[in-house]
Formats: structure tokens, sequence, C-alpha cells
């Protein structure tokens, strides 16, 4: 397997002239590819045709699984599922053109997803600078985070038939739980040698379980400072919904702070998303979440050295993330648990 | 761990190969990653054969040195040199596939032992145990976490 796969100009040019007939001599102006894009490959397109003596230009997301197949399990159509459930909400994302998975236009047996794009950044630029009003904006865009989650924490989501695409949690008591017990059996799954201290950490997280939430949720977990799209301080697309689940929110707060604590501290942050949420979470959630957090990575980058071990995918990030990250998530998590205090 | 350090370095030598040479145009940088490529083929087969080798080589070296100290081939206090090396019993060797394959079935039964309803105080014991491991493995893997990847 190719551990790169330049994306298929002409099949794509032609899929875009049939996708577009009324557009004349669609071609492809631009094609950029995302980086790192690890999990899914990103590409950034330009679509250029002729319109009545001048040129028409739009900008298109081309997502796809890399060559050697997704490192989660999680299928490419789920993602576009989410993106189509969550377009016109108020939660911004960007809107989904079509997933096509007909066998006449795979990319190289690829089945592919194309949005729209949306202009912003990924990093707000105040956050590099500084003096007061630079950290004002900075308390500003933590706030807008916030907001964004308190907003995807407020969907009705069985209405909107997210619980026919995502496993529910048993009860709201169970969130946590279930949580590591999904982690456990992607372990009896894709485990490439025995675990006995991942394992048993996952038996020490189900012994010690968070506080039930209030309500379960939708998720978006892999959210935060350079994960969403901005403009002028707002959010106005979020992307990148692979890890989407149902569960506790403190998940999601968790996984935040990971990257806006150092702009505006954690107890401020959670109290303003209590202000604005319909449903309050503790500090205590927030913690367990943040060592779950880690646990999951440990447990899905180890899984992930399936595809490295099969031949199916060979890049080194692969062996850094599930070689050496689950050894550290292990250390600080045996730590915290007491294991060598026997 | 699964993959051996051999297959960790062999993944390393196929994205030099196909993801960094293609885009390196200093000769400067060519030449030094095609020197890095082969210095990792060498360690690949080193890592494979070099302990079985030293072995080898230890043993036909003590043979003969020791035949020849014997038979007075060597000045007086050369001989006694090589006795005093030829006390010591040569160390053995196992390969680290055959070493990894025994630690993955006591890790097995470790994990069959932690999944049973036991007492307190011997899943304690059990954990202070696994904590010596991950320490030990982390001795060899955090370290090498030092920046950013991406």
């Amino acid at each position: 397997m190719p551990l790169y796969q330049p994306l298929n100009e002409p099949q794509m040019t032609a899929y875009f002239q049939q996708l577009f007939p009324d557009r004349p001599k669609a071609r492809l102006e631009t094609v950029k590819r995302s980086y790192p894009g690890m999990s899914r490959e990103t590409w950034w397109v330009t679509l250029a045709w002729d319109a009545d003596g001048e040129k028409g230009r739009e900008k298109f997301v081309v997502r796809l699984d890399p060559p050697g197949g997704c490192m989660s399990d999680s299928p490419l159509r789920d993602e576009s599922e989410v993106y189509r459930l969550l377009h016109g909400t108020a939660v911004p994302v960007p809107r989904l053109v079509v997933h096509e998975d007909r066998p006449q236009w795979l990319l190289e047996g690829r089945e592919f997803t194309i949005r729209e794009w949306i202009d912003g950044e990924i990093e707000p630029a105040c956050l590099r600078e500084t003096g007061d009003e630079a950290e004002a904006a900075k308390i500003g865009i933590v706030k807008e985070q916030m907001d964004k989650l308190a907003a995807l924490h407020a969907l009705d989501w069985d209405s909107m038939g997210f619980g026919q695409l995502l496993p529910i949690p048993s009860d709201p008591e169970n969130c946590g739980k279930d949580d590591v017990v999904r982690h456990l059996e992607m372990l009896d799954r894709h485990a490439q040698e025995p675990l006995p201290g991942l394992r048993e950490i996952g038996r020490w997280l189900l012994d010690n379980p968070p506080p039930a939430p209030a309500r379960i949720v939708l998720r978006k977990e892999n959210n935060g400072i350079g994960e969403e799209i901005w403009q002028d301080g707002r959010i106005v697309g979020m992307c990148d919904w692979e890890g989407a689940s149902l569960g506790d929110p403190a998940l999601d707060l968790a996984v935040a702070m990971g990257t806006t604590a150092k702009y505006w501290d954690e107890d401020a942050a959670l109290a303003y998303y209590n202000s604005v949420a319909p449903h309050p979470v503790t500090k205590e959630a927030v913690g367990w979440y943040r060592r779950f957090w880690g646990y999951k990575g440990a447990c899905a980058l180890h899984s992930a050295l399936r595809n490295y071990n099969d031949g199916r995918d060979r890049r080194v990030q692969l062996l850094t993330l599930g070689c050496l990250y689950p050894v550290m998530v292990q250390a600080n998590l045996s730590a915290a648990a007491q294991f060598g205090e026997g | 761990m699964n993959p051996s350090a051999q297959d960790i370095l062999r993944g390393c030598v196929e994205n030099l190969e196909e993801l960094v040479a293609p885009e390196i145009s200093s000769p400067h940088a060519k030449s030094a990653m095609m020197c890095a490529r082969m210095l990792i083929n060498h360690v690949i087969l080193r890592l494979d054969q070099e302990g079985a080798a030293l072995v080898e080589d230890c043993r036909e070296k003590r043979r003969l040195l020791a035949t020849l100290a014997e038979a007075g081939e060597f000045p007086p206090a050369l001989a006694a040199e090589v006795r005093t090396l030829a006390a010591d019993a040569e160390p053995g060797h196992i390969t680290m596939t055959d070493l990894t394959a025994r630690n993955d079935a006591w890790k097995r039964l470790f994990e069959r032992a932690l999944a049973e309803p036991l007492a307190p105080a011997v899943r304690t014991s059990l954990r202070a145990q696994l904590a010596a491991q991950i320490g030990r493995e982390a001795a060899y893997c955090v370290p090498a976490l030092d920046g950013p990847m991406f």
C-alpha cells in the first residue's frame, strides 16, 4: 500500500463535471492537501469554470480515508452524516455537498466526502498577541468555544436522528463506564500484544466513575483551539466530527481545556460554560474525563498499530503515536491510580 | 512491543524512501538522508544478529586462546590473563524475538489473573508489579517524546 496517494485529479475533475453540469469546462485550479491529516486525508480544491466570458470559482473540501484505511473504527459515512444532521442548527458546520460511495467514482477504492469551504482561520490571530486588549480577546475566544459547546450540548440529538447513528449510553449514570467499556472492547478487537497495564487502568477507571451528568448529550470530542474555523473571534465552522459520540458533556470540556487553559483558567471557563449551558458540569467530572481522554487516546493509538503491522499503513507517525504515547499514558495513570504503592 | 524494534526501523526506511527522498533538493541533505537510510538498514540487521555473533565469537576465541595458553604457546603473563578471563563462564544469549514471546506469555497470564475476582491484597500486589513493568517501559519510551510531532 502506498504511503502517499496524490488526489486523482482527472477522476476528481470528471466527478465535479457530472456534479455541476451547469458549470462549463469545470476544472481543478488548485489542489492542496491539509496538514497533518493523520486519521483522514483532507484536500482543499478550487473548482474553476467558464461563466459568461468570465471565470467562476468555488472552493471545496474533499475528505477521505488514507490509502491504508482509517485509524479508527468510525466509517467516513458516519462523519458525513454528522455534518448533514448538524447543518442549519446553532452549531455551525460546513454544508455537506455529497458523500460519494458509488463504485465508478471511488478514488483508488476509497469513498469520499465533499463539503463546502468556509473562509477563516484555524487559530485566532489575537492568541498570538500580547497586552491588555489581547488578554481580553483571548478570554472572548475561550467564551466562544464554551458557547458553541453549550449549543452543541443543548441539541435534542434523539429527535435529530443521532440515536440511529451513534451508540447510546444505557443511562446517564453509566456514561463514564460505557466510555471505558467501549475502549476495553476496542482492545479486545485490535490489541497487538497483551496489555495488562492498560486493561487494569481501565478497571480502575470503571471502579472510580465520574458523577453522573444531568443528561446524555451529543459530543464533538476532538475540539478546541486548532480544531474549529474562526472569523473575527467567532467560530464559523466546527470541523472534524470523526469522534462524535453521545455521553457526558464533561468530556468535551476536558478536551477543550487542553488548548484553552493557557488563555483563561479552567475554573473560570467552567463557570462560564455552566452559566450558558442547559445543564451544569462539575469540576470533578472534567477531571475524570481528562484522565479518560488520555486513556482513550492510548487505546485508540495502540489499536491503530494494526494497520502498520498488517502492512496497510506504514506511516511512521503511527509508530510514534502507537508505541510511545500509550506507555506515557500508562505511566501517568498508573501513578494516579497508585498502582506502585501496594 | 509489537511492532518490534526492527520493524519500526523498517517503517522509518520506507518513509524516508517514499516520503522524504522525493522532497529533498539539497545535495547535502540528500547525502545525509541516504547515509541515514543505510545506517538504519545496518542497525536492523545488527539488532537481529549481533548478539548471537558476539556469543559465537567469544566461544571461538575462548576455545582457541585457552588451548594455545595451555599448550605453552604464549608468554606466562599473557597466558595468565587468558586463564583469568576464561575463569568466568561466557554469558548466554537469547534473541529479542524469543524474549518478547516469553514476556508476552507472562503478560497474557497477568491479564487472565487480573480478570478474576481477586482479593484486594492480591490485586494490589499485581498492580504493584504492573507499575514496575510500566516504569521500565517508560524509561525507554517517554524520553523519546521530546518535542512536537506535528
